[in-house]
């Protein structure tokens, strides 16, 4: 046997077609999972005939007497207690503070970026729920002679966490990453909290003091509408928008 | 004589012609060989040179003499690329392929200076596959390394590491080796012997109810599943004699144990049990951090309580987690997963069915007490607080079914606890335990200082021994491992007992003990820890100790993370904290810890170090850390009176205060947010400060300090010209001399 037959040898173990076979296989798998991944990316263009989505978010069940959270610290500024404004129904039971959006749309009108804000007033987050599209610039804002530190977080990781020592200090911060941040201050005012969701796309909304919302030029096709409130937890359904159609996409926690 | 001398000149003619031809066939055979009969080494020689003109050598015998190592290696005859760095396809054959990870491997141990042989073994001078590998020479005792026995003889030279990156099959061998307690029993040759593995048996009658004690030598697999006590009748299931041999025999060992237990005075004078102080005694078990190491398991006990009443006040929290698509993946841990992962520390769901009144009220004030090699460090807890805690393990377990002993003790006589004795001598309880009456015992099994060069036709292979060619060391350890007794011949009675070794276990074991050798190699080679830090001494502590049960370190939070919806109440993380923290307030912090933060619950115990321990600890964590401070004296800056009192100003100005107290004056209301500032002069790296000043995030992930400079904006912009980096320099300043100048050139109070 000398290094030729060797060669050949070698080649007959691995001949060229397995590979091509394999690269194949390859870019099958590629494309494969290209199509499975969920899309992500959100394409702002314009809408033909586009659709609404609106309603009312309601809560049917027993609602608890409104709560006061107690005042732990800082009295002299923050007050002997604050209202508890994680469920706030009203009295046809609409539900206020609930977001509602599209879930993974993925084209549709443009988005709009502009500026929101979140004050910090005698130790409460105003406004307690709120939601934006992604690269809107927060102002974070401190009206108290306090020192209040504005921590907002994801799940698993800080969005950011800023100090306000200064009455009447703001702090502007883009924000560059989606999701449902949670809202505290760490400086000691436990009972403060507040919620901020962030969206790749412009079809949410906030409910209003009657739980209304409404979302307007959807591009006509298959929608699952996800609902989201602090105490109520998630819910979801599916409509189909048609040209021009008006669809009551109301929902009740039970 | 003419005659005989012509026939003397004839046989002498004949016998020359005879040799003449006999050489010349020779010369001719060898000749013929060598141009006809291929060699195969030449054959991947001519190969190597086809696929890399240029780079091949002549075809010749190769090879590499290093003197110091006593080795003449021809391996690279065939394996002609070992260093050479682009022939790594998958589809070139083996022989002639680049060494794996030849960049760090080759790297590190150049072919040059290590030969080949004495980290693959073989023998280096053979030119055929089969005799060079060892496989074809039943006489070449050190056959090639195969598969991952090729990290045993790593260990030669890296006697120190307690981890090897490079041999991870060796280093769990090593670290199985020592927790399970081998070394009780068997000697490697390590210059100091370690302390016995299992507790102290010296007050066994004041620790453990007589009817637990006997069904955990009898069978501890029943009583807890992950244990490193061993079964000493492993049979028993199988074979009534043998079940009938341990129903005797550990009868005897626990009459003997019992009988010659000392009297424990600590726990004799401990108040009896209240459950009224139960509830009392939960929230502290809760609180203190007890369930870092231990699970409760047991009867109707949930052992993710503490979450869950976390979770209580954040009911969102799971709607949260799972909010849309586009929300990042939860990290939060299952209930499953967190269960699985506690084995550290004996679980305490059946305390009360295990031990007596009396001892875990002793024992927690100071576990050294019992047992002066007690891994259970001291959590600084009052009499009352154990007392609490007594209460609360005893009256609420419940109790699993145990056998009653009480008949089978009554008949333990003066002839059983002799024989009980003698058993307890054969078994080698005490290579593990402190044992009454052993003291001066030695270990009781085999030496395995030189076990890896041992001979396979030395192994007794059993009452039916497979067929000879593949009795192998390997085989032969393997079986020992996994089943020791099962190689007992008519003549040949086995002690060792098994242990629940998994495959991968076996092979752990069996290669650590492949590496274990008689002969070590020049000193030269020994690799040193680098900067005298005993690594393995640290490593070792920190694995004992559990403070990856509490500290999250290496990226992994600790076991008792679980326990805590907010990452801030945890126990402080151990990555960083060597950049974080002075090594010297490091060290007498592991020695005597006192609180520094004070809002944890969880309370950092006494693990009652030793001062070598402590500094190797320290050292390992600033070694660890991107900034060893260890290396460079502390950065001060003294500080004028003008400038303490601009510092001042500003630390009053950012309120500051509103968390973190300062024990200077008396002015500041005790905050229980962050660390108290008054200590970070000795005890915060003043870099690190800095550093952390300007994003906190960055160095304490999740930390509840705030940024106070956000894009280089600073909210008191009168201050040094507005200047961020200048105000940063002036707090660490201010705070690095905290204490240093006379109270009263600046109070903390505002200017």
């Amino acid at each position: 046997m000398n290094a030729k037959t060797l060669l050949v040898a070698m080649q007959r173990l691995h001949p060229p077609w397995m590979k091509h076979h394999l690269r194949c296989f390859y870019l099958v798998a590629l494309a494969l999972a290209g199509l499975a991944r969920p899309v992500l990316a959100y394409t702002p263009g314009p809408v033909q005939a586009g659709g609404t989505l609106a309603g009312a978010v309601r809560f049917l069940g027993p609602v608890p007497a409104p709560s006061r959270l107690a005042v732990t610290k800082d009295p002299q500024v923050c007050g002997s207690d604050k209202p508890d404004e994680a469920l706030l129904v009203s009295a046809a039971k609409g539900v206020a503070n609930a977001i509602v959006f599209i879930d993974k749309i993925g084209a549709g009108k443009p988005l709009v970026v502009g500026r929101a804000e979140l004050d910090n007033t005698t130790c409460r987050f105003e406004p307690h729920v709120q939601a934006f599209v992604v690269g809107t610039e927060l102002h974070v804002k401190n009206d108290d002679a306090v020192l209040h530190n504005t921590h907002i977080r994801l799940p698993s990781s800080d969005v950011f966490n800023y100090a306000l020592p200064e009455k009447g200090q703001v702090i502007k911060k883009k924000v560059t990453r989606p999701g449902l941040m949670k809202v505290g201050c760490d400086a000691g005012h436990t009972w403060m909290s507040a919620w901020i969701a962030v969206f790749d796309h412009p079809y949410f909304a906030v409910t209003d003091k009657e739980g209304r919302f409404s979302l307007g030029n959807v591009p006509p096709g298959d929608y699952t509408l996800m609902y989201w409130h602090e105490k109520l937890g998630k819910a979801s359904h599916k409509f189909t928008v048609t040209a021009g159609g008006a669809i009551d996409a109301s929902h009740a926690f039970k | 004589m003419a005659p005989f001398q012509r026939d003397e000149n004839r046989s002498f003619r004949a016998a020359f012609v005879l040799l003449s031809l006999a050489f010349a066939a020779v010369t001719a055979w060898a000749i013929a060989d060598e141009t006809w009969v291929r060699r195969p080494w030449k054959t991947w020689q001519e190969a190597y040179a086809h696929l890399r003109p240029g780079h091949a050598t002549p075809v010749q015998v190769a090879q590499l003499v290093v003197p110091e190592l006593g080795v003449v290696d021809r391996c690279t005859t065939c394996h002609a690329a070992v260093d050479e760095p682009k022939m790594l396809a998958k589809d070139l054959p083996r022989v002639l392929r680049t060494h794996p990870q030849r960049d760090t491997l080759l790297r590190q141990h150049p072919p040059l200076h290590f030969g080949c042989t004495p980290c693959h073994g073989g023998q280096g001078l053979a030119l055929t596959e089969g005799t060079a590998h060892g496989a074809a020479d039943p006489h070449w005792l050190e056959p090639l390394l195969r598969g991952r026995y090729v990290e045993a003889r790593c260990l030669g030279c890296h006697p120190h590491e307690e981890t090897l990156a490079g041999a991870p099959t060796l280093s769990r061998g090593r670290r199985l080796f020592r927790e399970l307690g081998c070394d009780g029993c068997h000697a490697t040759g390590a210059p100091v012997p370690e302390p016995k593995r299992g507790p102290s048996l010296r007050h066994v009658a004041a620790k453990l109810r007589p009817g637990y004690l006997l069904s955990w030598i009898r069978d501890p697999q029943v009583r807890r599943a992950a244990h490193t006590m061993p079964q000493f009748w492993p049979d028993a299931a199988r074979n009534p004699n043998i079940a009938a041999q341990r129903d005797r025999e550990s009868l005897a060992i626990a009459g003997y144990l019992l009988a010659s237990s000392e009297p424990f005075a600590a726990a004799a004078s401990a108040p009896p049990a209240d459950p009224a102080r139960g509830e009392q005694g939960h929230k502290l078990f809760d609180h203190l951090g007890c369930r870092g190491c231990h699970a409760l398991g047991g009867q109707g006990r949930d052992d993710l309580q503490i979450r869950e009443e976390k979770q209580g006040a954040a009911d969102a929290d799971a709607a949260w987690d799972s909010f849309g698509a586009t929300q990042e993946e939860s990290q939060a841990p299952t209930a499953t997963a967190a269960l699985a992962a506690i084995d550290f520390a004996p679980p305490l769901g059946e305390l009360g069915a295990r031990v007596r009144p009396g001892f875990v009220f002793a024992w927690l004030q100071d576990p050294t007490r019992y047992w002066s090699a007690a891994t259970m460090p001291s959590l600084r807890v009052t009499p009352d607080e154990a007392h609490d805690i007594e209460s609360w393990l005893l009256t609420a377990a419940t109790t699993a079914p145990l056998p009653d002993p009480s008949q089978l003790l009554g008949a333990i006589d003066a002839e059983r606890v002799r024989s009980g004795k003698r058993l307890v001598g054969q078994y080698g309880c005490s290579g593990c335990h402190d044992i009454p009456g052993f003291e001066q015992e030695g270990r009781p099994g085999p030496d395995l200082t030189d076990y890896g060069t041992k001979d396979p036709r030395d192994m007794l292979f059993g009452a039916t021994p497979p067929p000879r060619e593949q009795r192998t060391w390997a085989r032969f350890t393997e079986q020992k491992l996994r089943a020791p007794r099962s190689q007992a011949a008519a003549n040949v009675h086995l002690m060792m007992p098994q242990w629940p070794l998994n495959d991968e276990d076996v092979l752990s074991l069996a290669v650590y003990l492949r590496g274990l050798r008689a002969s070590q190699p020049p000193t030269a080679y020994i690799v040193q820890p680098p900067r005298a830090v005993p690594r393995r001494l640290a490593e070792r502590t920190i694995a004992d100790r559990g403070c990856r049960q509490c500290h999250k370190l290496d990226e992994k939070p600790g076991a008792i993370a679980r326990y805590y919806v907010d990452a801030h109440l945890a126990p402080p993380q151990l990555d960083g904290a060597g950049a974080r923290l002075q090594p010297q307030w490091l060290y007498g912090y592991l020695l005597d810890p006192g609180p520094v933060r004070p809002w944890l619950e969880a309370r950092m115990p006494r693990f009652g170090l030793s001062e070598a321990q402590a500094e190797a600890v320290g050292g390992w964590l600033a070694e660890r850390s991107e900034k060893p401070t260890s290396l460079r004296p502390l950065a001060l800056h003294p500080i004028t009176p003008e400038r303490d009192k601009l510092g001042a100003g500003l630390f009053e100005r950012l309120k500051c205060v509103t968390c973190h107290r300062l024990q200077r004056g008396e002015g500041v209301e005790t905050a229980q947010l962050a660390p108290d500032l008054g200590l970070a002069r000795q005890r915060l790296d003043p870099a690190w400060i800095r550093k952390f000043l300007e994003d906190p995030g960055s160095m304490l992930p999740r930390t509840r300090m705030p940024q106070f400079f956000p894009e280089g904006q600073t909210p008191a912009p009168d201050v040094l010209g507005g200047d961020v980096a200048a105000q940063m320099d002036l707090l660490v300043d201010y705070l690095m001399n905290l204490g240093l100048l006379p109270v009263g050139s600046a109070d903390g109070k505002a200017p």
